[in-house]
């Protein structure tokens, strides 16, 4: 029996990335976030208390350390409201499996959100949110198990202006 | 793909119980950074083994769903075509060789299998938990390639 193959898979071993394209990628991955994070700061209105600053974030990660490469820093953005900190936009990871990028959004609930960038042809390209308080399957609550899955689990939804006031507070809507 | 359902509602159930995990009581500031290190890892490796689970998911169905098309092919074909079906459904072909057949000119998409499978193979044969996962994001685009081999199969054209 002869065994087909595409010559195009000669080589499905995974590589991983030298030190320029670590380099090149976290450069990507900052111009990424600073388009995100614009886009948040045009999103909040103006009169309503909210300031925003970005700094640096020392990311560290498993293909960074594979080349040598010490924590590099990449943009974080916090927003406060009326003084108080209301969100800080962290990046987790620029290296993951099924999405380009994902970044923690860390307010005042226990668990962080989380922003994923999509690129996939079948979804509509760029961030979508995944928040930690919709409702999810929990031993602590065997009825939850009984439930179905809430859909936005699996698709999030698009992060937009309205996702955002959802996060950061107020009704601006 | 209900399996993939209830791969994800397991995994979800898993690692909302994890990430919901509270602080054990009188624990020292460096081993409360441990803990959640080990948390982390945790909720990483959890990842990974459903990732596994989703793929073989995405691997039976693109086997099926080629089966079927060389079934058809080799039936609905004459001459040198149904040659060439027959040759095909002879041999062994190699997955990603199928998305080809299953999916032509969607090269996006078949880069996004191979990249998975890829990783699948990386993690499966080498042992290597190398990248975190988002596996809501994987398991929604297997269920998309899923759907898009279906409906790309019902169309009349396709099996010619």
């Amino acid at each position: 029996m002869a065994h087909i193959r595409d010559t195009d898979d000669d080589d499905l071993e995974y590589h991983p990335p030298t030190r320029e394209e670590v380099f090149a990628q976290l450069e990507d991955w900052r111009q990424r976030l600073h388009k995100l994070y614009a886009d948040i700061i045009s999103w909040l209105p103006d009169g309503e208390g909210y300031e925003t600053k970005i700094r640096d974030y020392m990311t560290d990660e498993g293909p960074m350390r594979h080349v040598g490469v010490p924590p590099q820093p990449v943009p974080e953005l916090v927003v406060r409201r009326h003084g108080e900190q209301v969100a800080v936009f962290t990046p987790e990871a620029c290296w993951i499996i099924g999405v380009l990028g994902r970044v923690m959004v860390f307010g005042n609930q226990h668990r962080p959100h989380k922003l994923v960038e999509v690129d996939f042809p079948t979804s509509e390209t760029g961030w979508h949110l995944y928040r930690s308080d919709w409702p999810s399957p929990s031993l602590q609550d065997p009825s939850s198990l009984l439930r179905p899955l809430d859909p936005r689990l699996l698709s999030g939804v698009r992060f937009d202006r309205e996702q955002l006031y959802g996060l950061v507070g107020g009704n601006h809507g | 793909m209900d399996d993939l359902d209830s791969i994800h509602g397991a995994y979800k159930v898993i690692n909302t119980n994890l990430s919901a995990l509270s602080i054990p009581q009188g624990i020292s500031n460096e081993n409360r950074l441990e803990y959640y290190k080990m948390l982390k890892e945790y909720e990483e490796i959890n990842s990974h083994a459903y990732f596994c689970l989703a793929f073989a998911q995405c691997e039976d169905l693109i086997k099926k769903r080629f089966r079927q098309l060389v079934g058809t092919c080799r039936t609905t074909t004459r001459g040198a075509d149904q040659g060439a079906w027959d040759y095909v459904g002879g041999n062994k072909i190699d997955i990603l060789f199928m998305v080809k057949f299953l999916l032509p000119g969607h090269d996006k998409i078949y880069a996004t299998v191979r990249e998975l499978y890829r990783d699948r193979n990386h993690i499966v044969h080498e042992a290597k938990l190398t990248l975190p996962i988002d596996l809501p994001r994987v398991i929604k685009d297997i269920k998309d390639i899923a759907k898009l081999i279906d409906d790309t199969l019902s169309t009349p054209e396709a099996a010619l």
